[in-house]
C-alpha cells in the first residue's frame, strides 16, 4: 500500500534525497516542512502515514515536534533521520514516541525497514 | 482480567504479579488478560507474561491476551517474535 | 589449533563438566528427587554444544547434540519420564561428547569402536525419545567436497549475539529494547528470541529477578567495537557475548589457495535444525565477551606480574633516594605510586585467582569411580568450593589431590564388611575442604577409615632403611613417613593407587608450590591430610627487620604482633628460651644467635610474634623497619638446602634481605 509521507528537514537538499528514495520505494511525499513547528502544523493538516524528520532544526527541534505530534495523535508514526545515533538516543526518541531512527546516509534498505513497521 | 495500568514496567511489576497470581489461581480452563489500557510494556513485564504462560500451560489453562492496541505493545511482542508463542493475532 | 577452536574446546569442557557434575549429583539422589533445574543444566550443555559446533560447521557434533537435546527437552517438558537407564545413558553421552569433540577438533575420524559407540548412543537416545531410526554415522562415505558457493557479501559481518540480563538489569534505566532498536538502525537484527526455559512459573517467579536470555542473529558493516559500545550503559548489568560468524568475504574469485572446507561425512543427512545456525561458514571467527569472562593467555598475566615486581623494586629505590635527599614532593609522588602499584598488583593477582570449586567437582567422579571399582560405598563431601586460589596453583594441586583421594578410598576407607564388623556406618565418608587461613589456603582430605597403622609404617621404614631402628619418633613423625620416598605400605600394590605417583611425589609437588603437607591419624577412626598453600607465588607483603647487620623479611600475614623485649622479660627468662606472654608460654628464637650473626649490642630488642598453622613463637630481632612489599627472588642452588629461608629480595638501596620461611623456623623451635 502506498504510504503518505511528510518530510521535515531544514536542509532542502536533504529533503530531496530522502524524498527521492521514498518515491523509489513506491510511496508518496504529501508535504515538506523546514522546522518542527511547521512540521507539526503540516501534520495536523495532512494526516500523513509517516513523518521522516531531522533532529536538529531551528524554531522547534525534531524531538520537540514528536512530542507535540504524539500529544495530538498518539498513533502517529514518526521516524528520526540522523547522522549521530547511539542507544541512548534511541531510548530518548522512543520515550517521546518516535517509532524508529534512520542513520544517514539514507538508502532504500534502511527506509524500507521503517515502512515495514507501518501497519 | 483487565489490566488497569497504562504502563507495565518495573515499578508496577510486583503489584501486577500479585494480582495476576491471585486471579489465575482461581480459574479452571481459561484466563484472559485484557490489554486495552496498556500503552507500554517493558522486558520485565514480558518475563512476567512468559512466566504466566508457563503456569497456564502446566495447568492446561488457555491464556488469552486481548485488545493489544497500543503501538509500543504491539511492536514489542512483534520484536521479540512472541506473537505465536502467546497466541496473539498479528 | 586456532584460537577460536581453543575457545570452543574450553567452553565445551566447561559445559560438559557441569553436565557431568550434575549427573553425579543426580546419581546420589533418588530419581524422583531430580528437579527441573538439573535437567535444565544437562539441556543447556547439549544446547550449547549444538550451537557452538554449528558455528564451526561440525555437523556430526551438531546432530549428535541435537538428538540428546531433543530427549532432554522432552524430559524437561515432562513429556517423557526420566529413568535410571536414561541417566546412565546421559553419562555415556557426556563421555562420548568429549571424544567426539576431540576427534572433530583434530580433524580426524572416529575409529571403529568410537563409531559403534556413537551409533549405539544415538539409537538409545532415539528409542527413548520415541523417534525412528537415527541418522547414524557411516565411516565409509567420503568426505563431501566443499562447495565454493558462498554468498558474496560486501563488508558485512554476521554475528550471533547473546544477552543475559542480570538481576540488576531491570533496575537500570536503560531499555534493552532501545538497544536492540539501535542495533537495527546500524545493522540488521534477525531471529530475535527470548530463551524462556529458565523462567519459573508465576507462582515461583520473583518478578524483579531476571531469568531471560535474549539471542539474535545480527549483520552489520560497523566494526564489532560499535556493537559492544551499544551496550555501554548496561554493560555492568548484563552478560554479553558477541560472536563473529564470518569475517568480511572479499570476493568470490580468489585463487584456489583457499583451504577446502572439510565437511563431516554426514553433512547431508544432518542439517542443523535451528535456523539460528543456518549457514555455518568456516571463516575466521572473533569473539568478544564482556563481563562474562575474558580468556587471556596466562603468560601475559605472568609477564605483568614480573613487570610490577620490577616496578615495586624501582619504586622502593625512588622512595629511598627521596628520603635521603629529604625531597618531600618526590616522596609524596613515590607514595602515590606505591599505593597505585599496590592496587595494580592486587588487581593483576585477582585475575589469576579462581575458585577451587570446579576443579574439586571433577574429583567427585574419581572418588565415585574408584569406590565403585573397589566395591565400597563412599559419601564424598566437598566444602569451601568458593575459596579462591591462584589458577596455576589450582592446576598443579589437582594431580596430588587425585592421588590423595584415591589413597583414601583405597587404603583409608575399609571394606564394607570390615566397617560393619567394627561397628561403623557401612558407607565411608571422605571430606574435601578448602579454606583460607593466615594468608594461606588450607586443603584437607579427611576420611573416617582405618587410620594409619603406626607400627607397620615404622617397621617398613626401618626395613627400607629410611629411619634407624633406634630412632625415637613421635606419632606425627611416623605418620609423615608416608611421604618419604621408597615407602610402600600396601601389602600388594593394588590397581588403584599403587600405580602412578606415590605420596612422596605428592609431597614434592606441594613443596614445589611452596606449600606444606602434613598428616594426622587416629587408628580406627580415620586420617587427615592437610595441605597448606600460599595464596600467590610472586610477591608478598613483608615486614622488614634487622638483626646485627643482616636484614630479614617476615611475611606480614604471619605476624601477630610486635612487642619489646624488656629487661624485665630478660631477667624473667633466666636463660630459658621462653617468656610469659599474658599468661601463656611463648617460645623464643633469637635470630641473631640462630644465624650466628655478628652481635652488636643494642639497647633494645624486639620480639616479633609469628603464627603459622597452630604454632606461635617469638622471634628476637634488633630493629624493626616496617612493612615492605617484597618480590621474591629465588636464591639458586647454593642455598637450596637452607630450608628456613624461602628466598631473597633486593631492597631499594640495593641491599639484599632474606625472606624467612616461618613455618620451617617454627618446626625447628617448637
Amino acid at each position: 500500500m502506498v504510504k503518505k509521507v511528510l518530510l521535515v528537514d531544514d536542509a532542502r537538499a536533504s529533503r530531496m534525497i530522502v524524498g527521492n528514495i521514498v518515491k523509489k520505494l513506491g510511496h508518496e511525499i504529501i508535504g515538506e516542512a523546514e522546522n518542527g513547528e511547521l512540521g507539526f502544523e503540516a501534520y495536523k493538516e495532512l494526516k500523513p502515514d509517516l513523518v521522516l524528520s531531522d533532529v536538529e532544526m531551528p524554531v522547534l527541534d525534531g524531538l520537540g515536534m514528536v512530542e507535540k505530534i504524539i500529544a495530538h495523535d498518539p498513533d502517529a508514526n514518526v521516524a528520526m533521520v540522523t547522522s549521530v545515533v547511539n542507544a541512548q538516543f534511541i531510548q530518548k526518541i522512543m520515550k517521546v514516541g518516535a517509532i524508529d531512527a534512520v542513520k544517514k546516509p539514507v538508502n532504500e534498505a534502511k527506509l524500507q525497514k521503517i515502512f515495514d513497521q507501518l501497519d | 482480567m483487565k489490566i488497569l495500568l497504562n504502563e507495565l514496567n518495573i515499578y508496577e511489576v510486583e503489584n501486577c504479579h500479585k494480582k495476576i497470581l491471585k486471579e489465575v489461581q482461581s480459574v479452571k480452563s481459561s484466563f484472559t488478560l485484557n490489554f486495552s489500557n496498556v500503552e507500554k510494556i517493558d522486558l520485565n513485564s514480558i518475563q512476567l507474561i512468559l512466566s504466566l504462560k508457563k503456569y497456564c500451560d502446566e495447568k492446561a489453562i488457555h491464556l488469552k491476551l486481548t485488545n493489544i492496541e497500543a503501538r509500543q505493545v504491539k511492536q514489542t511482542f512483534k520484536m521479540f517474535n512472541l506473537n505465536q508463542t502467546l497466541g496473539i493475532a498479528p | 589449533m586456532t584460537e577460536e577452536l581453543q575457545l570452543f574446546c574450553e567452553d565445551m569442557d566447561e559445559q560438559l563438566s557441569i553436565m557431568e557434575d550434575t549427573l553425579m549429583d543426580m546419581s546420589e539422589i533418588s530419581i524422583e528427587a531430580v528437579d527441573s533445574e538439573m535437567i535444565n543444566k544437562l539441556f543447556r550443555a547439549m544446547h550449547t554444544m549444538k550451537g557452538n559446533a554449528g558455528m564451526f560447521g561440525f555437523d556430526d557434533v551438531v546432530s549428535f547434540a541435537h538428538v540428546a537435546e531433543n530427549l532432554l527437552d522432552q524430559v524437561r517438558n515432562k513429556k517423557i519420564v526420566l529413568t535410571q537407564a536414561m541417566l546412565e545413558l546421559f553419562l555415556l553421552v557426556n563421555d562420548h561428547s568429549r571424544t567426539l569433540i576431540d576427534v572433530t577438533v583434530q580433524d580426524e575420524q572416529l575409529d571403529d569402536d568410537q563409531l559403534t559407540c556413537h551409533n549405539d548412543i544415538l539409537a538409545q537416545l532415539s528409542a527413548f525419545s520415541g523417534l525412528g531410526k537415527p541418522d547414524v554415522l557411516d565411516l565409509k562415505s567420503d568426505k563431501k567436497e566443499s562447495e565454493a558457493e558462498e554468498a558474496v557479501v560486501d563488508k558485512i559481518s554476521s554475528y550471533h549475539i547473546t544477552i543475559k540480563p542480570k538481576d540488576s538489569f531491570f533496575k537500570s534505566d536503560m531499555d534493552i529494547m532501545a538497544i536492540i532498536k539501535y542495533l537495527g538502525v546500524i545493522g540488521d537484527v534477525t531471529n530475535l528470541t527470548i530463551e524462556d526455559s529458565d523462567i519459573p512459573d508465576i507462582k515461583q517467579l520473583e518478578p524483579l529477578k531476571s531469568y531471560l536470555t535474549l539471542s539474535m542473529q545480527y549483520q552489520c558493516e560497523e566494526p564489532i567495537d560499535e556493537i559492544v559500545a551499544a551496550f555501554e550503559f548496561v554493560k555492568d548489568d548484563i552478560d554479553l557475548s558477541i560472536i563473529n560468524i564470518n569475517e568480511k568475504i572479499e570476493t568470490e574469485n580468489t585463487e584456489s589457495v583457499e583451504p577446502a572446507v572439510v565437511e563431516p561425512s554426514i553433512a547431508e543427512k544432518a542439517k542443523p535444525t535451528s535456523n539460528a545456525l543456518a549457514k555455518p561458514i568456516k571463516k575466521k571467527e572473533t569473539r568478544v565477551e564482556k563481563n562474562f569472562s575474558l580468556r587471556v593467555d596466562s603468560s601475559k598475566v605472568d609477564q605483568l606480574i614480573n613487570l610490577i615486581s620490577e616496578m615495586v623494586i624501582a619504586n622502593a629505590k625512588i622512595t629511598q633516594i627521596a628520603d635521603m635527599d629529604d625531597n618531600i614532593e618526590l616522596l609524596e609522588a613515590a607514595d602515590t605510586l606505591t599505593s597505585m602499584l599496590e592496587e595494580i598488583r592486587t588487581g593483576v593477582m585477582d585475575i589469576r585467582m579462581v575458585q577451587v570449586g570446579s576443579s574439586f567437582n571433577k574429583l567427585r567422579r574419581i572418588v565415585n569411580d574408584t569406590a565403585k571399582k573397589l566395591g565400597k560405598q563412599i559419601e564424598f563431601v566437598i566444602s569451601g568450593e568458593d575459596t579462591e586460589l591462584d589458577k596455576s596453583v589450582v592446576e598443579k594441586i589437582s594431580d596430588p589431590l587425585v592421588h590423595m583421594l584415591r589413597n583414601s578410598v583405597d587404603h583409608g576407607i575399609e571394606s564394607m564388611e570390615k566397617r560393619i564388623a567394627n561397628g561403623k556406618k557401612e558407607k565411608g565418608r571422605i571430606d574435601l575442604r578448602a579454606y583460607p587461613d593466615a594468608g594461606s589456603i588450607v586443603i584437607e582430605v579427611e576420611d573416617d577409615g582405618a587410620g594409619i597403622p603406626k607400627e607397620i609404617i615404622l617397621a617398613q621404614a626401618i626395613k627400607n632403611k629410611l629411619v634407624s631402628p633406634t630412632a625415637q619418633l613421635t606419632d606425627k613423625e611416623i605418620y609423615n613417613l608416608i611421604f618419604a620416598a621408597g615407602l610402600s605400605t600396601a601389602e600388594s600394590v593394588s590397581d588403584v593407587s599403587g600405580r602412578g605417583v606415590g605420596m612422596d611425589v605428592v609431597k614434592r609437588n606441594i613443596e614445589e608450590l611452596k606449600g606444606t603437607v602434613d598428616v594426622d591419624s587416629t587408628l580406627g577412626q580415620g586420617s587427615k591430610i592437610t595441605v597448606c598453600l600460599p595464596l600467590t607465588l610472586a610477591i608478598i607483603d613483608g615486614f622488614l627487620v634487622q638483626s646485627g647487620d643482616t636484614k630479614f623479611i617476615i611475611p606480614l600475614e604471619m605476624i601477630q604482633e610486635c612487642i619489646e623485649l624488656t629487661s624485665e622479660n630478660r631477667s624473667n627468662m633466666k636463660n630459658n628460651e621462653f617468656i610469659n606472654l599474658r599468661g601463656s608460654i611463648l617460645p623464643l628464637l633469637d635470630i641473631g644467635d640462630y644465624f650466628d650473626i655478628n652481635r652488636v649490642d643494642y639497647e633494645r630488642e624486639n620480639i616479633i610474634i609469628v603464627n603459622s598453622g597452630n604454632q606461635i613463637a617469638g622471634l628476637i630481632v634488633h630493629e624493626l623497619h616496617g612493612e615492605f612489599q617484597t618480590v621474591i627472588k629465588p636464591l639458586g642452588e647454593v642455598f637450596e638446602k637452607i630450608s628456613w629461608i624461602s628466598g631473597g629480595t633486593i631492597l631499594g638501596n640495593g641491599e639484599v634481605a632474606l625472606i624467612l620461611d616461618v613455618p620451617m623456623l617454627l618446626s625447628h623451635i617448637v
